[in-house]
């Protein structure tokens, strides 16, 4: 009886104590929270310039410091971010945030300079210095449709019959002098 | 200004010089590079005015280089085959024996500039800009081709060995080439920022893509336009003074 009563006390203490734990449940809401305001969404064709706003609210109960905002650009077909100032000088400046108080909002610029045709995902980042954690905003997506009227069957036979015309008429002129010097 | 002398230059470069077959090999490159962009994944997706761009680069480049060749070797070779004393000897001012052979190698260059136009009609027919295309093509181009046409002579004057020559007016070429294709945040420092203002290369491409990318009026790119004016001036001048130079051995 003894040993039963222990058992059933062993066991509803392991009960009681064991809740279940899951990882969303432990969500620790981060100090900064990214999101870009505007635009929800580009759809247009090259060449399109846009402002991309970006609100950055510091969330916890302190001043946070040496902060600085970037944009990000990634290329989804062609699986490649970009260097500098492909999207204009602008884009890819990062902004120094000296510091954030408690609850503040700050809305910061991106002046974009679209040239190329594609499927983008463009998402802003905050770096903290002091701590190198980085808050990233959901991606917006950009796309730039081809506006090309490019006649490719032009261009291919202007390609191919161009050189062939320059030669024969070099070779023509070249074989006429060269007649001409031998009489 | 001798009439017959420039008769025989331009002769000269285009039938012993070879001139008219680097024009049909120009073409065939160009025809390649066309080929190319068409077929390739990545040039598929490039708007219409990059590959403008890109096309009226490449014709820059191409009668760039062919003209520094022809212009660096055009008194050593007189030189080399010993007809310089003969040259020297006739009646014609020095200054004008420089303006001959450079204006010989500028119709080459003219000639292949003319040579790229039916690429750009074929690549930008229906985006309504061949004629900014085909006006930059010759506005940028031919202020590029007399600075670097004139630095090829005042090279081919100084330098004894055409090799020398050509190697060095090639290097002159790639030098101030060289910041146009610079990428990247040097292109955002202060140096970086100077460089591509008073570059002539730059300038001109820059030019370029102010005018078919983001359709700024061409009036309104006057700090574009200066620097090239300003190089072709100065070459022309420098190559009018040193002409006096001509001497059957360079700088002698």
């Amino acid at each position: 009886m003894k040993k039963f009563l222990c058992c059933c006390s062993v066991l509803l203490i392991l009960l009681l104590c064991s809740t279940p734990v899951h990882a969303e449940n432990t969500t620790v809401p981060q100090p900064i929270s990214v999101e870009i305001v505007s635009p929800s969404s580009i759809d247009s064709v090259p060449v399109h310039d846009d402002v991309i706003k970006v609100r950055i609210t510091n969330n916890s109960s302190q001043t946070l410091y040496h902060l600085a905002s970037y944009l990000t650009i990634v290329d989804v077909g062609r699986k490649q971010t970009y260097p500098v100032d492909e999207f204009g000088e602008n884009a890819y400046q990062t902004r120094a945030i000296d510091s954030l108080a408690p609850g503040e909002k700050l809305v910061i610029d991106y002046p974009v300079h679209i040239m190329y045709v594609g499927q983008f995902c463009f998402t802003a980042s905050v770096i903290q210095y002091d701590s190198n954690q980085v808050t990233t905003s959901d991606a917006v997506n950009v796309t730039m449709k081809a506006v090309s009227n490019l006649n490719r069957p032009l261009v291919y036979s202007v390609a191919g019959i161009v050189p062939i015309v320059l030669a024969g008429g070099a070779f023509l002129v070249t074989k006429g002098k060269t007649k001409k010097e031998t009489v | 200004m001798n009439y017959q002398i420039i008769k025989k230059e331009f002769k000269e470069s285009l039938f012993e010089s070879k001139g008219l077959w680097m024009i049909a090999v120009s073409a065939a490159i160009l025809s390649g590079l066309c080929f190319l962009v068409l077929s390739m994944k990545e040039g598929s997706v490039l708007a219409q005015n990059d590959i403008l761009q890109y096309a009226i680069k490449s014709a820059l480049f191409l009668t760039l280089i062919v003209s520094m060749v022809l212009g660096s070797a055009s008194f050593i070779v007189e030189r080399e085959e010993n007809t310089m004393e003969s040259l020297l000897l006739t009646p014609i001012p020095k200054r004008d024996l420089a303006v001959a052979k450079y204006l010989g190698v500028m119709v080459i260059g003219i000639v292949m500039l003319a040579a790229a136009v039916p690429y750009l009609m074929a690549i930008g027919a229906g985006s309504g800009l061949i004629v900014s295309a085909i006006g930059i093509l010759f506005f940028g181009g031919l202020l590029l081709l007399t600075a670097f046409v004139a630095l090829s002579i005042i090279l081919s004057i100084l330098m004894n060995s055409s090799k020398a020559s050509v190697l060095t007016s090639i290097l002159i070429m790639t030098i101030l080439t060289f910041p146009a294709m610079i990428q990247g945040l040097f292109k955002l420092s202060s140096i970086g920022t100077f460089i591509l203002k008073i570059d002539p290369v730059a300038c001109c491409f820059n030019m370029m893509a102010a005018i078919l990318t983001d359709k700024v009026s061409f009036f309104a790119l006057g700090s574009y336009i200066m620097p090239l004016v300003l190089f072709a001036f100065t070459a022309v001048i420098l190559m009018i003074l040193l002409s006096g130079r001509i001497a059957l051995k360079g700088e002698k």
